[in-house]
């Protein structure tokens, strides 16, 4: 169960999943046909880190192979990156949407047989393996399961393969969590 | 033929941020539509409850794929100039299994996460936290696991060229392997989910 | 529960429709083997008669010589007679792999070989292909060692032409090449193998004029 206060209005029912697919499918097709390139989140995180520890460390972080690589040859402001502008408008979007469906409310998602920090405690090292993954992997699920999946790329339909493999083999361990 | 119109250089980078901004909100549009700012409802799939995750992700590939394949076949898309990311195959596996189990544990991934976050999910926020700092600490090890992180490189292959089969004949072959995934997650759902077919949240 | 039927009705509608469009794929044209191109014929033949379309051997040996790098300098000839002799920084994409190239439709592409006529021809292919700026070499590599090599001083040189073949013996000396300094018979020169400078690597990645930064996700 979880706790929230509804701000706005009653929640309304989801879309259809498959016509939100085939939404999300357009929008994708849409960047392929303006962008020829799809969608991805985890090479803005990527990004930004690379900068931080630029700003903090700049011989640290040119000096290593993988931050270097996300700060170009400084002839553009690596911050002006396509990346961080798409999730910035995930940001915008997902809120719109959730505006209009009365979706928007401070609270914490989690099953009825376990605590509020322990569930924050699972939320932040899920997200630490989600980034390490998506780094060794080249991409995360929007990155390579959706973009490299729709152009049928190798490498993406394994890692997609393998993110469900993954997951079903260890919800069993994780139902405290969230049944 | 003039697609893509990036590459085709009809406009420039500047500009290319500002559809980047608006594709993105497109995408968190429909994320959020589809209910996936919600932990619970992510999780659900893996536990054969509720396969939202499954039918939007595999539609959406679908649609895309078969938008590709029609542009490009038919000639107004140049195929050759779509950004295609290299394999590395092994890394891909093993990043896709930790990731798959970071799923179950964390409830979002990276993109969903961001529209967790602006739907004031709170483990959203936290778990995108937790994101960069997967990322950071990749990047302070990635000295010493870089001979691991870019073994078995295979360049840009795609399955069509990997499996020596046309790939219109792979497209047709995704198609009714999703249309029967489908299938098999309407019947999933209505064995193990809830009873109502569109989930409502209850709650004063 | 109305709204439920309706609900699965479209579904079924949307799963019909997409089995189609699969049946449908599989009989199409396979779009990684796609060689067609479209051309605007008109476009193409105005583009033609533009004089603009070349580059003379003394502006190029100027901006090789600034150090510009904003162009790629392609040899379409073949391999050995480009390891005989090849202008600096230029990359050796035979004609015959020059369809397969990868470079932005953007990118300024200055194409040469022994003279004009190949030349145009891969420009025309080029062309075809909608790159927007692809320029020859005025002469091809006949011209270059006229000019830019071995330059040569008229018998009865006026003032003008003095000052002019000073100032092509220092480009010529950069490149390697020897002043002739009075027409005589056409002497047998030999063809100097300058050591190939290291020519930027063909890559994808590399967006023009950008940061080094992959298009990842």
């Amino acid at each position: 169960m979880s706790t929230h206060k509804s701000i706005l209005i009653k929640p309304k029912p989801y879309m259809n999943p498959y016509l939100a697919g085939i939404g999300l499918g357009l929008v994708l097709l849409a960047s392929y046909i303006i962008m020829g390139r799809g969608l991805g989140a985890s090479g803005a995180v990527s990004t930004v880190i690379a900068v931080g520890v630029n700003t903090v460390s700049p011989a640290h972080a040119q000096g290593n192979a993988f931050y270097s690589e996300y700060l170009g040859n400084g002839s553009v402001n690596p911050l002006k990156d396509w990346l961080i502008f798409e999730v910035l408008g995930v940001l915008v979007g997902g809120f719109v949407s959730g505006i209009f469906a009365g979706r928007v409310n401070k609270s914490i998602e989690k099953g009825p047989r376990i605590s509020n920090p322990k569930r924050l405690f699972f939320a932040l090292l899920g997200g630490a393996l989600m980034g390490f993954g998506a780094k060794l992997a080249r991409g995360c699920t929007s990155g390579q399961a959706l973009t490299g999946g729709s152009i049928l790329n190798l490498g993406s339909w394994a890692f997609m393969l393998c993110v469900f493999g993954g997951a079903y083999m260890f919800a069993y361990f994780m139902r405290k969590e969230w049944l | 033929m003039n697609l893509p119109f990036y590459k085709f250089g009809f406009f420039g980078a500047e500009t290319g941020l500002v559809f980047a901004f608006l594709i993105g909100i497109g995408f968190g549009f429909f994320l959020e539509r589809a209910g996936f700012g919600t932990a619970k409802k992510l999780a659900a799939q893996f536990y054969f409850t509720d396969l939202t995750v499954f039918k939007v992700m595999f539609t959406a590939i679908v649609t895309a794929m078969l938008g590709v394949y029609f542009l490009s076949s038919f000639g107004f898309m140049d195929f050759s100039l779509i950004n295609v990311v290299d394999t590395y195959i092994v890394p891909q596996i093993v990043g896709g299994l930790i990731l798959g189990i970071g799923f179950v544990i964390g409830g979002y991934c990276p993109g969903t996460s961001v529209v967790a976050c602006a739907t004031g999910k709170i483990d959203g926020v936290v778990f995108f936290g937790g994101v960069f700092l997967g990322t950071f600490i990749y990047g302070e090890v990635y000295p010493i696991i870089q001979s691991f992180a870019n073994m078995t490189y295979m360049g840009k292959v795609t399955l069509p060229v990997f499996f020596n089969i046309p790939y219109g004949v792979l497209v047709f072959a995704v198609v009714l392997m999703a249309l029967g995934g489908f299938a098999g997650a309407e019947w999933c759902e209505k064995k193990f989910g809830y009873k109502k077919p569109v989930e409502v949240s209850n709650e004063n | 529960m109305k709204i439920n039927f309706t609900n699965i009705s479209i579904n079924k509608k949307l799963a019909l429709f997409a089995f189609l469009l699969g049946c449908i794929a599989m009989f199409m044209h396979d779009p990684m083997k796609s060689r067609l191109v479209t051309i605007d014929a008109n476009e193409l033949a105005l583009k033609i008669i533009d004089k603009n379309n070349y580059i003379s051997p003394k502006d190029l040996a100027g901006w090789i010589i600034m150090g510009k790098a904003d162009y790629k300098l392609i040899d379409i000839r073949q391999e050995n007679k480009f390891k005989e002799y090849n202008i600096q920084t230029s990359e050796n994409i035979p004609v015959a792999s020059l369809n397969d190239n990868k470079f932005a439709k953007t990118q300024k592409i200055i194409i040469y070989s022994d003279d004009n006529v190949q030349s145009a021809q891969a420009w025309f292919l080029l062309k075809a292909k909608s790159f927007k700026s692809v320029y020859m070499l005025q002469g091809g590599l006949d011209e270059w060692k006229n000019r830019i090599l071995f330059p040569k001083l008229p018998l009865n040189a006026t003032p003008e032409q003095f000052a002019e073949f000073e100032k092509m013996k220092e480009i010529c000396k950069f490149f390697g090449g020897q002043p002739q300094s009075s027409v005589g018979d056409s002497l047998a020169i030999p063809q100097l193998a300058l050591p190939k400078m290291t020519a930027p690597a063909p890559s994808p990645n590399v967006k023009t004029g950008g940061k080094v930064k992959k298009e990842g996700c």
